[in-house]
């Protein structure tokens, strides 16, 4: 393992490797940043030009473009409330209120910091143990996919501060939005009223975005006195200060475990990824920390946790395709591609083939963390001033990027439609009061647990026992359960005691 | 109350077009009408709750909006209009985006949100506005190479 590490390391820190390091994570966070774009496309225009480099040259720059972009996209979610991400759309809730209490850097700080010790750990966990966690993960079935899958959904009840009842109407209404387009089974048209955007299904980016950010503005535009408190806030202009200090770190190294441990092995499930860990940790937050209550108002632990967990994830996403050749989602299957223009399969072969391309590959990941580390923690000074804007200019410039953002996803103005759409959606399900974290849980992981629950009822002949009968599933279901029921008795506890 | 009378409306409406327009089950296995028309009816089904407790909360008194919430919004009517204004110009963006291209359209935009609802001088109008629309379109069209609408002006 020692020598392995030796020749990895040997391989990345090369002048050469350690240039395409840098490029990639730079690259990445500008792409986290600009809402919409996503790492998916910024890899799928790079693979052409990666075929004049050497394999390891190529996966090296577009892994630092995927994990960079998941810090890239945590700026706009904190500052501006506009997910630049999919997986930073959960660091809105707590990110976005630090800011507006003026504590962006502590924010952006343990974010960064976060994600560094969260992905360092997952590129050991990978060294380490990637051969037989991949096959942990062959385990994973339809039936144990929808288990899995409904225990996320069930997390809703753990998203919003306010009212459950409308956290859970709100997830039935995201998985409704999910249902939108072309059916994964049968491929029957659903809802998209002969619209090719809508065939495609509703793109996550443009209604988060609309959701999201659009709503945001709207609010504001009539809320004076929120507008108000906002532009009123200082802050600190010592980078000591604004970074998280003694009291901050404290409070966030559970959670920074917990997300990073949730992430890795989230990160592993072909499907799982960044965006599911992300809700889960906030969700395992929710219930397990000490400062709970204070759970979208502000905490550190709604950043801390979640934006481990996506960090985490992205080195548990390279352990199938590395190990199997199994690409765990669509990035993962464009570094697939890289792989096979030059000639390689990824697999359980590519280790003796091929170790300086696997353990370069694992070896940058720990550099790439510590570049962007060292990228962005200087960088958190001036991030901060954007919230100095006054939110009169601020906010026609978060439309313009949002707009933007929104067209780049299909080339066409009906997905800015769409995003203004959920803009006004957003806006009335604020003042309406409902929240609208639980309905983005439920728009992603309704596709899935919709398909996979369908494929495991085909292979039973629609017999439920089928999610009774297999181990794995059984105790996920139980796990379900025991969510349910803890909730409902922590609530009827509370009753007890104010009655 | 209203918002729950309405997702009530909403789940029924979904379950009744699931149930009509598409197959819910067929030779032991779910169809594509099946997930749409269990969530109809969960939407429906938490939509009458929502309602009722609301009615409920009304009746007891325990509802009204707290004095403090009826101040945040709006001085008068000068948010309402700014909300009207904006909910107006970032519509009238998203349609003419492509027919106009996105230099005009965006110059429009922001000329008019910057100038008429929050009311800045020319100067940080004209300064603001460049200043974003032609950073944007080369850091997007040019050093990015993403494709935005040209319009009517194509570089």
């Amino acid at each position: 393992m020692l020598e392995n590490l030796v020749m990895g390391f040997g391989v990345s820190l090369s002048l050469h490797n350690l240039i395409f390091c840098f490029i990639g994570c730079l690259l990445g966070t500008i792409i986290g940043v600009l809402p919409g774009l996503g790492p998916t496309a910024t890899i799928a225009m790079l693979l052409s030009i990666t075929y004049k480099f050497d394999l390891a040259s190529a996966i090296i720059m577009l892994a630092g473009i995927y994990y960079g972009a998941q810090y890239g996209g945590t700026i706009t979610s904190v500052l501006l409330k506009i997910p630049g991400e999919a997986s930073s759309v959960v660091t809105i809730i707590d990110g976005y209120q630090m800011a507006l209490q003026g504590k962006a850097g502590k924010a952006l700080g343990i974010a960064a910091f976060g994600s560094f010790i969260a992905g360092t750990a997952g590129t050991v966990g990978l060294s380490l143990i990637a051969p037989p966690l991949a096959r942990w993960a062959l385990a994973f079935g339809p039936p144990e996919y929808t288990s899995l899958l409904l225990l996320g959904l069930t997390l809703v009840i753990y998203l919003g501060s306010g009212s459950i009842l409308k956290a859970v109407l709100m997830g039935a209404l995201g998985l409704a939005l999910g249902t939108v387009g072309m059916d994964p089974v049968t491929a029957v048209e659903r809802f998209s009223f002969g619209t090719m955007t809508l065939l495609e299904q509703i793109n996550m980016a443009a209604l988060a975005m609309g959701i999201f950010g659009i709503a945001e503005i709207l609010f504001m535009a009539e809320n004076i006195e929120a507008r108000s408190s906002r532009e009123a806030v200082q802050t600190p202009s010592r980078l000591r200060e604004l970074l998280p200090n003694w009291a901050d770190w404290k409070r966030s190294v559970k959670p920074i475990g917990r997300g990073s441990l949730l992430g890795f092995l989230l990160g592993i499930l072909p499907g799982g990824g960044a965006v599911i860990s992300s809700f889960v940790s906030y969700a395992v937050e929710k219930r397990f920390s000490k400062y709970r209550k204070e759970l979208g108002k502000g905490a550190i632990e709604g950043v801390a946790g979640p934006e481990s967990a996506n960090n985490a994830a992205v080195s548990g996403n390279f352990i199938p395709l590395l190990t199997m050749g199994i690409p765990a989602n669509v990035c993962m299957a464009l570094l697939l591609s890289a792989f096979m223009l030059h000639g390689v399969i990824p697999g359980p072969l590519i280790m003796k083939e091929h170790p300086e391309v696997f353990w370069g590959v694992i070896t940058s990941m720990y550099i790439g963390n510590i570049i962007l580390l060292i990228l962005n923690v200087p960088l958190i000074r001036v991030f901060v001033k954007i919230t100095e804007i006054p939110y009169g200019i601020l906010s026609p410039l978060i439309v313009l990027v949002c707009v933007i953002g929104s067209f780049s996803l299909n080339n066409n103005s009906v997905d800015v439609i769409l995003m203004l759409i959920f803009g006004l959606v957003g806006y009335l399900m604020k003042k309406f009061e409902y929240e609208p974290a639980p309905l983005v849980l439920a728009f992603v992981i309704g596709p899935m647990f919709e398909k996979a629950l369908r494929q495991s009822l085909i292979m039973s002949g629609g017999n439920m026992s089928i999610f009774f009968s297999r181990p794995i599933s059984l105790i996920l279901i139980v796990l379900v359960l025991l969510t349910v029921l803890s909730h409902i008795a922590t609530i009827m506890f509370k009753r007890d005691r104010t009655s | 109350m209203i918002s729950g009378f309405f997702f009530f409306a909403l789940g029924l409406s979904l379950s009744m077009v699931s149930a009509t327009k598409f197959s819910v089950w067929e030779k032991g296995e779910p169809q594509e009408g099946f997930f749409p028309l269990i969530t109809g009816f969960l939407i429906g089904g938490l939509g009458i709750i929502v309602a009722f407790r609301s009615y409920t909360r009304e009746i007891h008194g325990r509802d009204k909006i707290p004095q403090k919430r009826q101040m945040e919004y709006g001085a008068g009517n000068f948010a309402t209009k700014r909300l009207i204004g904006y909910l107006i110009l970032i519509g009238l963006y998203g349609v003419f985006l492509e027919n106009l291209g996105f230099i005009i359209s965006s110059t429009l935009f922001l000329t008019s949100v910057l100038k008429i609802l929050e009311r800045k001088s020319w100067k940080v109008t004209l300064l603001v506005t460049m200043g974003a629309v032609m950073t944007s379109y080369f850091l997007f069209r040019f050093f990015l190479n993403v494709p935005l609408p040209p319009g009517p002006i194509y570089w």
